[in-house]
């Protein structure tokens, strides 16, 4: 094993290049800037390209098209430059053109963003959110599969914290060579034969001679794709003493860390407290986390934001246990995301008073 | 077992290098490391603090820490928001040559006062004043080993940087030579 200190940015940059993402593009923003740098030196390593555009909506427009030229690509931001990628996004779901996303997000602010999305028609994105550095290269290589399964932008989600993180790990395995170009990508090969290759938001064909595209018969086929996709990728969340649990906290990415510092602490007192962690937020682990809120006294939904997650906490448990949402905290000067309030001391304190309740 | 340190200063004091080099040198002991970095948008001048935790196993810990067993003080001007977290029986490095005479931690905390800037400005390197810090920290502490720190001086660098090796290793010398061992980190393993 070769350990060296490495930044989280960097452990995101490596996964891409290690998944075989050979385009990337983007403009800087805190705390997603690292990453770009990181790209602008490992791609042309392994002979692919990292662009710093012009801005966000060139860099999604580049990345559309390498994607659509059967390339894996990716392109990411802060939820503040992914606001002006939703089109682009939304039409590459549309497309059938899948790539991957990064959201290093100031605070869990976009989570409605990033598992809704902000983009136009019916479309959906997966979402998948690493809680620290030693599981990006995991997920990562996911999200690049999943794009290519199901020809759709896929989301991860980080934060400030996520990159702003340094740890040692192990950088030392090998760099899988890119898979093939897939069939239906566009390679110039088939212009003039009267069967080109088209990729496009409209449609794959010109349907109707003489009319142009049908987008009814394309959305038809989008929305079944989309259910196709939903019903295909397996939820996931990682448990940890949630059978007995009077409280159950639900958390994801780096709010996760410290509410399971507190779970651990509280169990060492013999109080039973428990942790769901989606791991996808979009397809959300409903089953999972409605699992594990039965028998429970009360669900804690813990996340850096004014309260998001909880709707899809809500929609997974119903109205049988109450629900209530650890949230709302005050972000430091910085605007990068940092609550101070967000402590192991505080969510300790917020979870002693709903034992107390959930024992009274 | 893990050892939670905060550093504070202001930016341009080295604070972020001081605390990557601890924790290359944690990690070439054989340890597992965390460190988050957090800094403001000013080059220098604006709060530069950093998060390092050196345990036995994977650390797992969440990135900012509400309770930490040391601190590295460069400056006093966020030195506030550490004091509060230090454990009664910790450890507090602090540079006499700038933090205020008022800057201190609760009476319990021990106290390692190191002039740290007025020894780096003499080996010709006042940036390099974080660093003797650090080494009079290892060597009150042993927190990682002297020579892993030494050799990590160099490592931690980029290679536009690598000419500022000789005189950091330096700054780590000097500080190494300015402490004793008052406050082992690590419960030794034939006590």
């Amino acid at each position: 094993m070769s350990s060296r200190l490495v930044e989280g940015s960097e452990v995101v940059a490596d996964a891409m290049v290690r998944a075989g993402c050979r385009f990337f593009a983007g403009y800087p923003m805190t705390p997603f800037t690292e990453v770009l740098e990181h790209m602008a030196s490992a791609l042309p390593e392994v002979g692919g390209v990292c662009i710093n555009a012009e801005s966000e909506l060139e860099a999604v427009g580049m990345v559309w098209g390498a994607a659509a030229a059967g390339t894996r690509a990716a392109t990411g931001s802060t939820g503040q430059g992914l606001s002006l990628m939703q089109e682009s996004i939304a039409e590459a779901s549309l497309a059938g053109i899948g790539f991957v996303v990064l959201n290093m997000a100031r605070g869990q602010g976009d989570y409605f963003q990033a598992t809704r999305g902000g983009g136009h028609g019916d479309y959906r994105t997966p979402v998948l959110a690493p809680w620290g550095p030693a599981e990006v290269g995991d997920l990562v290589a996911d999200a690049f599969d999943l794009a290519d399964e199901w020809r759709n932008p896929v989301v991860v989600i980080g934060d400030y914290y996520l990159a702003h993180t340094w740890v040692d790990l192990d950088m030392s395995s090998e760099v899988a060579t890119p898979r093939p170009s897939p069939a239906w990508a566009l390679d110039g090969s088939s212009g003039g034969t009267g069967a080109a290759k088209l990729v496009s938001p409209l449609g794959t064909t010109k349907q109707r001679d003489g009319v142009g595209y049908d987008l009814a018969a394309h959305y038809a086929g989008c929305a079944e794709r989309r259910e196709q996709m939903t019903a295909g990728i397996a939820p996931r969340a990682e448990l940890t003493h949630t059978d007995d649990a009077e409280v159950v906290l639900v958390a994801y990415g780096t709010m996760a860390r410290y509410a399971d510092a507190v779970v651990t602490a509280l169990r060492a007192e013999g109080e039973r407290v428990g942790l769901v962690r989606p791991i996808t937020l979009w397809p959300f682990p409903e089953d999972i986390v409605a699992g594990a809120a039965e028998g429970s006294n009360v669900v804690a939904v813990y996340e850096n934001n004014a309260g998001q997650m909880i709707d899809d906490v809500r929609i997974s448990v119903g109205k049988s246990v109450p629900i209530v949402g650890l949230n709302g905290f005050q972000t430091d000067s910085s605007a990068f995301g940092i609550a101070p309030d967000v402590t192991v001391e505080n969510l300790t304190a917020s979870v002693r008073e709903l034992l107390a309740g959930a024992k009274a | 077992m893990e050892r939670e340190i905060l550093f504070t200063g202001i930016g341009g004091q080295g604070i972020q290098l001081a605390a990557r080099t601890l924790a290359e040198a944690a990690i070439a002991d054989g340890r597992r490391v965390q460190l988050f970095a957090s800094y403001g948008g000013m080059m220098r001048g604006g709060n530069s603090d950093s998060f390092l935790v050196i345990g036995d196993t994977e650390v797992t810990a969440p990135p900012v820490l509400g309770s930490a067993w040391a601190s590295v003080v460069m400056h006093h001007e966020h030195a506030g928001d550490v004091w509060p977290k230090l454990r009664p029986d910790g450890i507090a490095a602090i540079n006499d040559s700038v933090v205020e005479p008022t800057c201190r931690p609760a009476a319990s905390v021990a106290l390692l006062e190191v002039s740290a800037l007025d020894i780096a400005t003499e080996l010709g390197a006042p940036v390099a004043a974080s660093l003797v810090l650090i080494g009079a920290l290892v060597a009150a502490t042993e927190v990682v080993a002297a020579d892993a720190l030494l050799d990590s001086a160099a490592r931690v660098l980029p290679s536009y940087r690598s000419e500022a090796a000789v005189v950091n290793r330096k700054a780590l010398e000097a500080g190494l030579a300015a402490a004793q061992l008052t406050h082992p980190a690590w419960e030794t393993s034939n006590a």
